[in-house]
């Protein structure tokens, strides 16, 4: 498809993806296929917002099993990837293996000072993490994007309280995420792929706190 | 080492062993620097945003590719590390032999009633006759040994003989790392309250309300968001004290083993000995909460 912003690869309306295919993929003219049920980042890329990817370097809170950081990967230069569970964390190490741009890390996104030692100052922060204070936890990863940084923020409704009021939710969170110096913040209902989920998108300036 | 390393100290200036050698040409960060560098972190002695060009000025990694390779290396050995400190094996092998023995139990009922329901499609009579026991059932399969069904038949049994061993083993172990809570409510109760929760810091932490509605998750939520009555009891269910307590005092006799359990839970992770004093006094509560008042 033509027209479209960024450097994806499109092919008839499939999102495809350069990298070594893993098992479980969906083929499509030997490329691999980034589906946007599997995974938020390409759910975003169907809805009109395309994060630059290209040779960026990712910080990717909640990397899971790796599914999406195995995509995200093949088009960054490098993706630190965090996770905090037994169980993920081992397909997430076996796919470090086999691709040299992922670096893992089991740790609890909550501390950063615990992983930060090791990682550089990045392009783009992706978070999909489900806890109640998911808002919180990239606030504190914040000082790792650069001025000028992209911040995806994929929250699930359903993790921060079943009672609350949706647009209430996203609506402080967004405040939130002013306050700490995050702008031209954009929300992206993913419900179609995702239920429950809701993307969120700004541009992080390091600026806009000192001049507080 | 001049000033300038001894002011910013980053994680590949530990790379470097005492010989002064570079590590990134072995594929395998060594354990003693995978140590090295926890401790460091610990002591917040790494500095923040390492940069590849200092690395490579200071001819630690030759270009970017080295240095992201040697990171790699080192993360993936220390990922490996946290995963070992991280685990009690007492404490994994109880969650995990509980899950194998859940799964058993799931797939010993299911296939029974795949075979009752083959045994009524042959012997529609004996529907409308006297109810015939499961169990009886496999039993004259594994004698007939014309039916096809006769070694799958023998196999469900053994299978069932394993899965009671199993749960003995299980009863074993779980008494011996939750011997309070094993006390007050059944050693498989605990042990699959445990398993729930994923390991036993989490459990300790938890209040009493969550450990009663443990397990009942769905219910729970339906509660809450549509208004229909709290579930009463989770996992807790089992418990032959609740579950064979009067109908309407199920409720308070839950609350109270849950309120206990609670208690249990702590000193087991804290102390890890079996409390003889708690044990009367919380059994005590739990008789009087199950009483007519």
């Amino acid at each position: 498809m033509q027209g479209r912003k960024g450097n994806l690869i499109w092919q008839d309306g499939n999102l495809l993806s350069p990298g070594r295919i893993l098992p479980g993929d969906r083929v499509y003219n030997g490329k691999r296929v980034w589906e946007p049920k599997r995974s938020k980042v390409a759910a975003l890329c169907h809805l009109g917002f395309e994060p630059p990817l290209d040779n960026t370097r990712v910080l990717y809170l909640g990397a899971a099993a790796g599914t999406t950081v195995s995509f995200v990967a093949d088009y960054a230069e490098v993706v630190y990837a965090i996770e905090f569970a037994y169980r993920p964390v081992r397909n997430l190490v076996r796919l470090a293996n086999q691709r040299s741009n992922i670096i893992p890390f089991f740790q609890d996104a909550r501390y950063p000072e615990r992983y930060t030692p090791f990682v550089e100052v990045v392009d783009v922060l992706i978070q999909d993490i489900a806890q109640r204070d998911q808002a919180e936890i990239a606030i504190k990863n914040l000082f790792m994007l650069k001025n000028g940084g992209l911040l995806i923020l994929f929250l699930k409704m359903l993790s921060m309280g079943v009672q609350k009021e949706k647009n209430e939710l996203i609506e402080n969170v967004c405040s939130l995420l002013l306050d700490a110096g995050v702008g031209n913040i954009e929300v992206i209902e993913i419900g179609t792929y995702h239920t429950g989920h809701v993307g969120i998108i700004g541009i992080y300036s390091s600026k806009k706190n000192y001049e507080k | 080492m001049d000033v300038k390393t001894l002011e910013k100290k980053y994680w590949y200036h530990l790379c470097i062993d005492e010989q002064g050698s570079i590590m990134s040409s072995v594929s395998r960060i060594p354990e003693k620097i995978i140590t090295d560098v926890q401790r460091k972190r610990e002591e917040g002695c790494i500095s923040f945003h390492p940069s590849w060009r200092d690395a490579v000025a200071e001819g630690i990694v030759a270009d970017r590719a080295g240095y992201l390779s040697l990171l790699r290396d080192l993360s993936i050995g220390l990922v490996v590390r946290e995963l070992a400190d991280n685990s009690d094996k007492d404490e994994a092998s109880l969650i995990h032999l509980v899950r194998i023995l859940d799964e058993a139990d799931r797939s010993l009922s299911k296939l029974s009633e795949k075979i009752e329901d083959y045994y009524i499609a042959l012997n529609p009579a004996e529907l409308a006759g006297y109810q015939r026991n499961i169990r009886s059932l496999i039993d004259t399969l594994t004698k007939t040994t014309e039916d096809p069904l006769n070694r799958m038949a023998k196999d469900l049994q053994r299978l069932q003989e394993t899965r009671t061993t199993l749960a003995h083993d299980i009863g074993r172990l779980a008494e011996k790392i939750l011997p309070n809570m094993s006390a007050l409510c059944g050693p498989l109760v605990s042990a699959r309250l445990l398993a729930k929760a994923g390991s036993k810091q989490h459990l300790a932490s938890m209040p009493a309300s969550s450990l009663q509605v443990f397990g009942a998750g769905s219910s729970l939520f339906v509660h809450l968001t549509a208004g229909t009555n709290p579930p009463k009891h989770g996992i807790i269910y089992q418990y032959k004290g609740i579950r064979h307590a009067k109908r309407r005092f199920r409720g308070r006799v839950s609350r109270v083993v849950a309120c206990q359990l609670g208690i249990a839970a702590k000193i087991d992770l804290y102390r890890g000995v079996s409390d003889e004093i708690f044990i009367k006094k919380a059994g005590e509560r739990i008789c009087r909460a199950g009483k007519e008042t």
